[in-house]
């Protein structure tokens, strides 16, 4: 993000576009509200009435999978309508003939069909955007990234927000708002196959060179070329590329698209490691389970979706054998030759990442104690971090301009047709977790909302299919099956049904598409054509959910009692 | 005068912190841990809708064991008195009153539910093997008169707010003030006369 | 009771929590007054806290090193010097015959840390040799 969680409340305008703050982020709905309660206009677009979209100045229903035409239109507007900056696009940007050479053929009017928008209504969004005093952002979430021209789409938000000249002063610009609480973290620590921690460039020669000092290898040691993504593990196995694969606190088979095929392709591996603090069903296939401590039993830090780290105690000791993550992987290290060693988190911090990432030299464990935080870049110890990036239209490229690129609009890979004609389109249950493992634990929890999860379907949609509210209901696509239970909801899009990855029966990965983009290799989990039916017998299939439920506590239940056994020798 | 939770649909994101925190708190003082808010989602509204402790409460008049009561200012269900008729949950013109019960899965050998009725059939007309249902609602967290009510203390946005005897009375004060400063303004002319 | 500081581990917002803690057990959360939440949690930072007890509703915590001494054996509980040696000898030899990029590792971008994250890149870039790593930032 390039403004922080709280500026949001002081920015004059918000748009959201494909971000559903409700069910990712209650905290950060409530700073909406806050900004609405200020005066700041809203602005939403998204396929599905969201709750937010109830409190919008202007609610834009596009159709799903629409989104680059749409936010083409909307550019067009800005800059077609004279309300584009000219300073700013002239002192702080490149590229913007080229771009318009693209966005010009892109109106309101002749892309209506593609987006279903009313173009008056368009133009009144981009007219509000643009001109809102003292500044808009951007705010976007999976609705974006999970389409297949997600690049693209990125690409277009923030050529938006520069040439209407909403970035690059407090609270404005684009805020990307991370689901998960420390993908921004892992990001930032470089677990990533293009960065060392720090976004700094794995094929940058003296990068490569700095940190082959600091870990006393030969620089030959390090690899010279970007590496793989993890959304392509079950496609490199296919290929024979993998054989091994050290998975560790994530949970694929549950979250990752196509269910079925991962699992097919993780059998074929020579090695398969799961650490974790739980026997998800990703573990239960592992040829080595790892136990490792869990959230309140290991101190360290995160880092939140705007920037800001925080540290995090223990609150109660480790339980049986497991250890430390970080302990784990450097005693593994150390026995396959490369010695490893820490003293504890803290000195993981100071020597692998502010002493590594100039941004992130002044993040002291001492500052972040209590309610204290380190927002990045924090160059230095009395540095107060930086709630805002890109001040003044400084960019983060060597000539500190911002790149316009424009990008044609494509539609989505799997078009609905006769045999699969709903969108199925994957998103967050507001009182679960990723793959649930840790939430599913939690009492409360699984009590207000627990298997086989919801299916939400429009009620022309589940009429014409004589689909009742609360009714158990198959759905199918090219890849597999699941049940689930039909929530016939108005709020949700004629021709696309909604379900939440949290569901281990009521699995949507069974049915989603497993195709990535070329760039950022991000599943297309929003768009997968598939086919919802009643099921005639509900009795029968209320009972075949909690036996199927049942079945699979029963058998991850029989994989983790082999540690009740003594240890054996291998 | 009667006391409960008012709702501002607005403000609402539907999130369910609040029926967390009612579930969660009768759980402790050893009652059902059924929610006692309902969440609405219309198309253009979301509220949670829980009981409004009505003066004339119907649910009190047609309960036929005296299970229900009302103390001040709040109706109140004995979840032990309670014989599950659901005559209340029928006349309770919110909606504010469902039968709830036990599950006896996990207990003498049965390891799940067995499910007689689909979950869309209404909970009024549904039963399970083995199940006592009894009605449950909203009573303000009277089991935690210093703490409660705990939904009104969990919501994230402060869509919900506790009306109480005084809380009224304030708020009419403020209305009315409102309401007089308003008039003020169609008689400009003779406001100002009045001040400096 | 005791408190601990944390962060809650269930979205990107950061709240700022206390973790109850009565007798070696979390039995509780409560907001603190962090930069982005406030004093105010939503469901799942108030009612997230029960899994570390190992509740058992959903599936097991795991406590002990296991392994599966062949493709498809049942898993067996060893020690961590068996399981950790296990490990370094297969990816040693796999290595070896396959080359470094034919290992993937992941990050997590969950409950782990930032710490875990720093430890695990540094891994597989200086020992195993790969820049195969990655983290489920997709999801």
């Amino acid at each position: 993000m390039s403004c922080g969680v709280p500026g949001m409340e002081d920015a004059g305008c918000l748009f959201l576009f494909g971000y559903n703050p409700a069910d990712a982020h209650p905290i950060v709905a409530r700073r909406i509200l806050r900004a609405k309660e200020k005066g700041a206009k809203i602005i939403v677009a998204d396929p599905r009435v969201i709750e937010t979209a109830r409190i919008a100045d202007i609610y834009l229903p596009l159709k799903i999978g629409s989104n680059i035409a749409f936010l083409n239109a909307f550019a067009n507007v800005i800059v077609s309508e004279g309300m584009a900056d000219k300073k700013f696009i002239e002192e702080h940007t490149t590229g913007f003939d080229e771009w318009w050479e693209t966005i010009k053929n892109y109106t309101p009017e002749n892309t209506a069909e593609i987006t279903g928008i009313d173009p008056e209504q368009m133009r009144a969004a981009a007219r509000m955007y643009a001109t809102a005093e003292p500044s808009s952002i951007i705010c976007w979430g999976m609705g974006v990234c999970q389409h297949h021209q997600n690049v693209e789409a990125v690409h277009t938000c923030a050529a938006i927000a520069c040439i209407s000249g909403q970035i690059g002063k407090p609270n404005s610009g684009v805020a990307p708002v991370r689901g998960q609480n420390n993908v921004q973290g892992a990001c930032d620590m470089g677990a990533l196959p293009n960065y060392f921690p720090g976004y700094q460039s794995v094929t940058d020669p003296a990068i490569k060179q700095k940190f082959a000092d600091a870990w006393g290898v030969p620089v030959e040691k390090l690899s010279d070329h970007v590496g793989y993504k993890v959304s392509d593990v079950p496609t490199l196995i296919e290929q024979g590329k993998l054989h091994a694969f050290y998975n560790f606190g994530e949970d694929p088979v549950q979250t990752e698209p196509d269910a079925k095929h991962l699992t097919e392709q993780l059998a074929k591996l020579d090695l398969f490691i799961c650490q974790d603090i739980f026997m998800t069903q990703s573990a239960a296939l592992a040829d080595v389970v790892l136990p490792a401590t869990s959230w309140g039993e290991h101190e360290g830090t995160f880092t939140a979706c705007d920037r800001t780290f925080q540290y995090f105690s223990a609150a109660v000791p480790p339980k049986g054998e497991c250890r430390h993550d970080w302990e784990i992987i450097a005693d593994l290290s150390t026995r396959m030759g490369y010695p490893m060693h820490y003293e504890n988190a803290q000195d993981i911090w100071d020597t692998e990442l502010r002493a590594m990432w100039p941004k992130a030299a002044g993040a002291t464990y001492e500052r972040m104690q209590g309610t204290g935080y380190a927002q990045w870049p924090v160059p230095t110890e009395d540095h107060p971090g930086s709630p805002d990036l890109f001040l003044g239209g400084q960019f983060s490229t060597p000539d500190g301009k911002a790149r316009l690129k424009a990008h044609d609009f494509d539609t989505p890979t799997e078009m609905p047709d006769d045999e699969y004609p709903l969108v199925l389109c994957t998103v967050r249950e507001v009182g679960h977790y990723s793959c649930r493992s840790m939430t599913g634990n939690c009492r409360t929890l699984s009590l207000l909302a627990d298997e086989p999860g919801e299916i939400h379907i429009n009620p022309e949609d589940a009429a014409a299919r004589g689909i009742r509210d609360g009714e158990i209901v198959r759905a199918f696509s090219r890849r597999g099956e699941t049940m689930s239970r039909a929530c016939v909801d108005e709020r949700t899009d004629k021709g696309t049904v909604y379900m939440t990855y949290q569901w281990w029966v009521g699995k949507c990965n069974n049915l989603t598409l497993h195709v990535v983009d070329t760039k950022s290799h991000t599943p297309e989990d929003k768009y997968s054509a598939c086919q919802v039916e009643a099921v005639a017998d509900q009795v029968w299939a209320e009972r075949h959910l909690q036996e199927l439920y049942h079945e699979l506590k029963d058998r991850l239940a029989a994989e983790a009692s082999a540690q009740d056994a003594e240890p054996v020798m291998a | 005068m009667n006391n409960f939770i008012e709702i501002k649909p607005d403000v609402c994101i539907g999130c369910g912190t609040c029926r967390a925190a009612c579930s969660v708190g009768h759980e402790r003082a050893g009652l059902q841990a059924e929610p006692r808010l309902a969440m609405v989602r219309t198309g253009s509204l979301s509220a949670s809708v829980t009981c409004h402790h009505c003066e004339g409460a119907p649910c009190s008049l047609v309960c036929p064991v005296g299970a229900i009561t009302k103390e001040n200012g709040s109706v109140h269900i004995n979840e032990q008195t309670c014989v599950g008729c659901r005559l209340c949950a029928c006349v309770c013109p919110f909606g504010a009153i469902h039968p709830s019960g036990t599950s006896i899965a996990g207990v003498a050998g049965i390891k799940f539910d067995t499910p007689t009725f689909p979950k869309a059939t209404s909970s009024l007309l549904t039963w399970e093997i083995g199940v006592y249902t009894r009605a449950v609602k909203c009573d303000l967290c009277a089991y935690d008169p210093e703490g409660g009510p705990h939904c009104v203390a969990a919501c994230p946005t402060g869509a919900l707010s506790f009306h109480d005897a005084a809380r009224d009375a304030r708020v009419r004060t403020e209305k009315r003030v409102a309401a007089a400063e308003a008039n003020e303004v169609v008689m400009r002319d003779l406001s100002t006369i009045r001040r400096p | 009771m005791e408190k601990h500081m944390a962060v809650c581990p269930y979205c990107g917002s950061g709240c700022k929590l206390n973790l109850l803690v009565e007798n070696g057990k979390v039995v509780g959360a409560e907001p603190l007054n962090g930069l982005t939440n406030q004093g105010e949690l939503c469901l799942k930072g108030l009612h997230g806290y029960d899994f570390i007890n190992d509740t058992k509703i959903l599936t097991p915590r795991i406590y002990h090193p296991m392994i599966r001494e062949t493709k498809g054996a049942p898993l067996k509980r060893v020690s961590w010097d068996t399981a950790l040696d296990f490990v370094a000898q297969k990816l040693t030899e796999i290595k070896e015959k396959y080359g470094p990029d034919s290992i993937m590792t992941t990050g997590s971008s969950r409950g782990a840390g930032n710490e875990s994250n720093l430890a695990m890149q540094r891994f597989a870039r200086a020992c195993l040799g790969t820049n195969n790593i990655d983290n489920c930032a997709r999801t």
